[in-house]
């Protein structure tokens, strides 16, 4: 039997917070953020920046963040940001303690790629509908009551182009880390598929379901911090290819 | 002399949560000890007008008793006292119920290893004693002069003496908080006069009640998956409130603003919103739910009171500010002793140590549940076991799993004396204290019933997530007590 993490400070990684399309921590966790920090340094990944444009780049932008904590920290990727975390862990096997890959993908699901030709199209019209219709994608049905409009620029509308042709497929084997895989049951953006698919590619993964679309962190972010903050702290609790199920409050 | 393995005191939601657990696995030697004539804790005691609860009925009752039929989003406080009640008949405690029965003091019995019970009804023995005694069960009255010799009646909300006619009465009610705003729209249709003495302003957010349609109650029968759906939905959007409790300062100012344009938009009059505007920072208090409280006050036979209570003289109730209402009726809705249980004077452990006498500096407990100095006890609801942000339920079945746990552990490793060590208790309890040290019951600039004024320490409440108190205390570890079940033997310096 061993003790509780909470009593063992050393048990409390840095994490490195790596965005989905907004490309900024503070929109995209707005929860997450302050309470992943009443009990981790966390540090935030920016893919704000214009240089921004390959698979490469968002790893460096990680390879940054790392660089930073005074141990191999615990990165927690979202979305596009999950995608780029996995091959952040694939080229630097050693530099991280565990991963956590929320909502992203292997390859691009068919219909991620026309969520972002849609997108394409609608923002080379400047069209108004475009926030509204990625809205519609985005959320869930249930979640629909906490359903905010994504924000639309230039960031944005770069990295769900980049997103869409996100591949890791070939990487997978090389990621050595333990791994959490968080698939959300009704995310018809990046699809639950490719979360699963994940699941099976990578070693040392368990695959953790929460109900919720594509903007997890926005419908259940407490159910999200509680299923990292297990993890972060305590990556083996559950063996490779655990699936672990849902609390039932 | 009766004997059982286990007693439990209380038959609230976690003595008759306790009982059911109990009963499932198969244990028999069991009694759940009650000094009222009924089952039902809270929901017995607080039958006044208006009474609900401000927790999502599916998630404010038991997992392993799952309700299809709520009428209401919030449910009224005699559909859940019923619910309770079935709850303890169909689950087949009733044989194990002692109704009735004042317990006086609880003493362990070293030598025996037993605790030993005198009541009303006689004595009982048993190796394990939970305390189910609940948080909210002993009322507060504010002893102010002439409290004695009110010429009219008086009584504490959750004392409700329906037989007080009320209809075209003069009433004052004395506080502004839970019970208060639930019973002040409710007063207002049968009084003449109404006066509420508020000593601080609550704030209240709206109610988005709503009743449960046929068709979703059948559902919830028909897919039982469905309701369990429902109940996690609930449960993880509660969660969510917990970061206005720890200086977040977006979900802070969002909470806050819901609040303002809530009585911004209920209340048009000046004077009295001003009145009713809060001087503290939100959280610090209870937060109150209530889309009926605030227009209560644009009636005009209702007078708000922004005062505590000075005295009672004659037949006027007199406010610190000076004011003076002549009354027929004061309701106290007070609240309650919490930060000194009174069960605890009853309860004597190792070397005589009462159990009020270990909590003299404020309540603490390992796991919030077990007491060093005080073997084979549990405390259910006791200290910091608490939430204000979500469903007291999911706590109390917490800390039955973890009792559960123990005495499994015990069966299996021959019934060895449990007694938690003090150095697991102390590590606890600097737990509680680095974890309240952020929260806005302590930095919020308010009086509230969650700190004991003995020592500053916030003692009831669980001060983080729900999700991580279970977590961290839903199983039972045995690396937190004495070996051997005896006493640390202390080493003279």
């Amino acid at each position: 039997m061993t003790e509780h993490p909470w009593r063992a400070p050393s048990r409390r990684p840095s994490v490195v917070l790596v965005p989905g399309f907004s490309g900024r921590t503070g929109e995209d966790f707005p929860f997450l953020l302050p309470m992943l920090e009443r009990r981790h340094r966390v540090v935030s990944v920016d893919f704000t920046t214009p240089g921004v444009r390959t698979l490469g780049d968002l790893a460096d932008r990680i390879g940054v963040a790392v660089a930073r904590c005074d141990e191999p920290p615990a990165v927690v990727g979202y979305s596009l940001g999950g995608v780029a975390a996995a091959a952040f862990a694939a080229q630097q096997p050693a530099a991280l303690s565990s991963l956590a890959v929320v909502a992203g993908w292997m390859t691009p699901a068919p219909k991620l790629v026309a969520f972002a030709g849609l997108w394409a199209e609608l923002q080379g019209e400047r069209s108004a509908v475009l926030a509204a219709a990625a809205r519609q994608a985005l959320y869930s049905a249930d979640g629909w009551d906490c359903a905010r409009v994504p924000r639309v620029d230039d960031i944005t509308t770069r990295l769900v182009a980049l997103g869409s042709t996100l591949d890791v497929s070939a990487m997978t084997p090389g990621i050595a880390a333990p791994t959490l895989v968080v698939g959300c049951a009704s995310d018809e953006v990046a699809t639950t598929r490719q979360s699963k698919l994940l699941f099976g590619a990578i070693a040392d993964a368990r695959y953790a379901q929460i109900d919720a679309g594509h903007a997890v962190v926005h419908e259940r972010p407490a159910e999200l911090l509680a299923v990292l903050g297990a993890f972060v702290t305590e990556p083996t609790r559950y063996p490779a290819g655990a699936l672990i199920g849902e609390d039932r409050p | 002399m009766t004997h059982l393995d286990t007693l439990v005191i209380g038959a609230g939601f976690a003595g008759i949560g306790m009982g059911i657990r109990l009963k499932r696995r198969g244990t028999h030697s069991f009694a759940i000890l009650e000094r009222a004539g009924q089952v039902g804790g809270t929901w017995r005691d607080n039958s006044y007008p208006g009474v609900a609860c401000d927790i999502p009925s599916h998630l404010y009752s038991y997992s392993f008793r799952p309700n299809p039929n709520w009428s209401q989003l919030y449910s009224p406080g005699g559909e859940i006292w019923e619910y309770l009640s079935t709850s303890a008949i169909e689950e087949g405690l009733l044989e194990h119920l002692r109704l009735g029965v004042d317990v006086q003091s609880m003493d362990w019995d070293e030598a025996a290893a037993l605790w030993r019970l005198t009541t009303s009804r006689g004595a009982f023995t048993c190796r394990t004693l939970v305390l189910a005694c609940g948080r909210l069960s002993e009322p507060r009255i504010p002893a102010v002069p002439g409290i004695d010799d009110f010429r009219g009646e008086a009584f504490h909300s959750a004392r409700w003496t329906p037989v007080v006619d009320l209809d075209g009465k003069r009433v004052a009610v004395v506080g502004s908080g839970a019970s208060a705003v639930q019973l002040v729209p409710r007063l207002a249709e049968r009084a003449a006069r109404l006066v509420v003495l508020q000593r601080s302003a609550p704030y209240v957010i709206p109610r988005d009640d709503r009743a449960y349609s046929p068709a979703e109650r059948a559902l919830l029968a028909r897919d039982p998956a469905e309701l369990s759906r429902l109940r996690t939905r609930l449960f993880w959007k509660a969660e969510e409130a917990f970061a206005q409790r720890v200086g977040d300062p977006a979900s802070i100012s969002a909470a806050r603003d819901r609040a303002r344009v809530h009585l911004e938009s209920q209340v048009k009059h000046a004077a009295t919103r001003a009145a009713l505007t809060p001087s503290y920072e939100i959280g610090c208090k209870r937060v109150l739910i209530s889309s009926e409280y605030y227009p209560t006050f644009a009636l005009p036979h209702v007078v708000l009171e922004p005062s505590a209570l000075a005295a009672l003289d004659g037949d006027t109730v007199v406010t610190q500010s000076g004011a003076r209402h002549r009354i027929d009726v004061v309701i106290f809705a007070t609240g309650f002793h919490t930060t000194q249980q009174s069960y605890a004077r009853a309860v004597t452990g190792r070397a005589g140590e009462r159990l009020s006498e270990h909590w003299s500096s404020g309540m603490t407990a390992h796991a919030s549940t077990v007491v060093s100095g005080f073997p084979n006890l549990f405390v259910i609801n006791g200290p910091n076991a608490g939430l204000s942000h979500n469903s007291a339920i999911y706590m109390i079945e917490t800390q039955i799993d973890y009792v559960l746990g123990a005495l499994a552990y015990q069966a299996g490793a021959g019934n060895p004396v449990l007694a938690v060590t003090r150095a697991a208790e102390e590590a606890y309890s600097r737990l509680i204290d680095e974890l309240s040290a952020d929260a806005v019951w302590t930095t919020g600039g308010c009086e509230s019933w969650y700190i004991d004024p003995r020592n500053g320490r916030q003692t009831l409440l669980w001060p983080d997530f729900a999700h991580t108190f279970r977590s961290l205390n839903g199983e039972f570890s045995p690396l937190d007590f004495e070996p051997d079940g005896l006493p640390a033997v202390t080493v003279p310096r």
